[in-house]
């Protein structure tokens, strides 16, 4: 049973507006981001996107990923400037066969003459609202103690008010 | 080299080779297994094949069939295990095909290893040609290539002694009811139709029997692809296209009249082992019309006509091991093995190894194959000497030939 992915993270992956970032690290240990325009959810809960360049950095990440159970990372950013974090493990490439026909068919569509190396498939495993607003109180609320003292003081507090 | 009844106990396991390994890639590790091993299909994982979608029939030099099993496996990296042919009867117990929690698992002792699918069908494969012979009798698949043998039997076994000893393909041809020479016309209106398909190959790969004869030595073998390579050629405009021939290693005169008709990118002739007494034992017939120096020089010749990254040669791996003159040791066959290849590589010629698959039907089939613990030194090794004579994979990577370990682990 895999993770079922908030309603607020699915309509942010089915918006055309907002952007959406992969990230990973490669079998040097060094990271690598790319935004992936392709990223999508699909009917059976998973996500995936497209790989159009076979010796791209992000490929090369995915099959380090899928190899060796790392972790990737997905973030989204709405054109309302809500943000989503999204982790993953990979489970499998589309490389051949009827699915992969479809999307280089669908990817061709969509970009002209383009080739396409690979449909990656993510199992999300983890997902949180990034929006650094939610993110601030629901820091303030579980972490009371991480917090600089002058913003407590109560004349600043009065002060604050008083504007 | 002996495998007794207790084989478990004598080599390492697939568990203790990944930990032992964690730089190798678990998915080459198991494909190297399931290919040394051979796969048996259990009913419910033969409930999951439909010959609608699934590729069961498949006619080439070296494997013909038409039941219902699947011809190979994919894993969830992309990369095939290659089960085609009969492997030979062996101590070590097949990996097991069956359904787990409703996905196609390998298993093995009873545990569930590693998920795989079953390599889908070309649109053409159900397709005749204009004189009515099935497409799939003259031009075969992998999941990404277009597989043409137009010469589905070799002039060396015509001469008692002098076939090649892992090589199968007299026995297959044998037991078989087909032509030996496809017919050239038929090879064109297939690829013809294959290379439509959208999405589906990115090689059209040539391979087959070697015919001796001609003006010049393998001059008939060289007019057959020529004739071929001519036709799709034009299928392309004249232009160089992805493709690769695997043949007898060829003279400079003839690579490059080759290359100069046709639009072949890249070439490859398989010397099988990396020793010149065991290549004269092992391949008579090469040994005695061409021999193993002269193999190689052809070789580096060849990276002359088609470029560095464009030429590389074959192993069947393992066989430097065969009995009664093979190494004694594995660490002994590696050194040496892994010295020629860096020799070989120095010269821009690429080295990719096969799994030897012990198959029934060929002179070795007594034979074992060695540890799993000796393939992934020998892919690794491999690996490392590609890397370091900076030779690219593209020519023979996962997507195409789908049997080089060594390969797959140039992906990342």
């Amino acid at each position: 049973m895999i993770l079922t992915l908030s309603t607020d993270s699915r309509t942010a992956l089915a918006d055309p507006d907002t952007v959406k970032v992969l990230a990973g690290i490669d079998a040097n240990g060094f990271p690598h981001v790319a935004f992936k325009d392709s990223l999508r959810i699909r009917p059976d809960g998973y996500l995936e996107y497209d790989e159009i360049i076979e010796s791209s950095d992000m490929n090369k990440v995915f099959v380090n990923a899928v190899w060796f159970g790392r972790t990737v990372s997905v973030l989204l950013l709405t054109g309302a400037r809500r943000s989503f974090l999204i982790k993953g493990s990979v489970y499998r490439a589309i490389i051949a066969g009827w699915e992969f026909k479809e999307r280089y068919l669908t990817a061709r569509k969509r970009l002209g003459d383009v080739d396409l190396s690979t449909s990656w498939v993510i199992e999300p495993t983890f997902e949180r609202e990034d929006t650094l607003e939610k993110r601030r109180i629901e820091e303030e609320e579980r972490h009371p103690l991480l917090r600089h003292v002058d913003r407590l003081l109560h004349t600043r507090n009065t002060e604050n008010h008083a504007e | 080299m002996s495998c007794g009844r207790n084989w478990r106990d004598n080599e390492l396991s697939l568990a203790r080779v990944c930990e032992k390994y964690p730089d190798a890639a678990p998915f080459v590790i198991i494909k190297i297994d399931v290919q040394r091993r051979g796969v048996v299909y259990t009913e419910d994982a033969l409930r999951q094949v439909d010959p609608a979608i699934h590729m069961t029939n498949v006619r080439s030099d070296f494997y013909d069939k038409e039941d219902i099993t699947p011809v190979s496996l994919l894993m969830r990296d992309g990369t095939s295990i290659f089960c085609e042919g009969i492997l030979a009867e062996s101590v070590r117990e097949p990996y097991v095909v069956d359904v787990v929690d409703g996905k196609i698992v390998l298993v093995d002792d009873g545990l569930p290893i590693e998920e795989v699918s079953y390599w889908e069908k070309p649109d053409y494969y159900d397709k005749k040609t204009s004189g009515g012979v099935p497409m799939w009798h003259v031009v075969s698949a992998r999941p990404q290539r277009i597989t043409i043998h137009p010469n589905q039997f070799c002039d060396y076994w015509k001469t008692p002694g002098n076939g090649c000893k892992f090589c199968v393909m007299a026995a297959n041809f044998k037991a078989g009811n087909k032509p030996s020479l496809l017919d050239v016309k038929d090879i064109i209106e297939t690829v013809s139709e294959a290379v439509k398909e959208p999405g589906r190959n990115v090689c059209v790969f040539l391979t087959g029997g070697t015919l001796m004869g001609g003006a010049e030595f393998l001059d008939d073998e060289v007019d057959l692809y020529v004739d071929i390579l001519s036709g799709i050629s034009e299928l392309f405009g004249g232009k160089r296209f992805p493709s690769q021939l695997v043949s007898t290693v060829f003279s400079r005169n003839q690579l490059a009249r080759i290359y100069e008709s046709t639009g072949l990118s890249t070439y490859t002739a398989d010397i099988e082992v990396l020793n010149k007494e065991l290549f004269n034992w092992i391949c008579p017939g090469k040994a005695k019309t061409v021999g193993y120096d002269a193999w190689k020089e052809r070789l580096y010749r060849a990276v002359d006509i088609f470029g560095p990254g464009n030429v590389n040669t074959g192993i069947v791996a393992g066989v430097e091991l065969a009995a009664p003159n093979g190494f004694k040791t594995e660490d002994e066959a590696l050194e040496s093995m892994l010295s020629e290849a860096e020799e070989i590589s120095s010269h821009g010629v690429g080295v990719v190894s096969c799994v030897w698959r012990v198959l029934k039907g060929t002179v070795f089939f007594r034979q074992t194959a060695p540890s799993l613990e000796y393939y992934v030194r020998l892919a690794r090794g491999l690996d490392a000497i590609r890397r370091k004579y900076n030779i690219n994979v593209d020519m023979d990577n996962y997507r195409r030939c789908g049997n080089h370990p060594d390969t797959d682990m140039g992906r990342i």
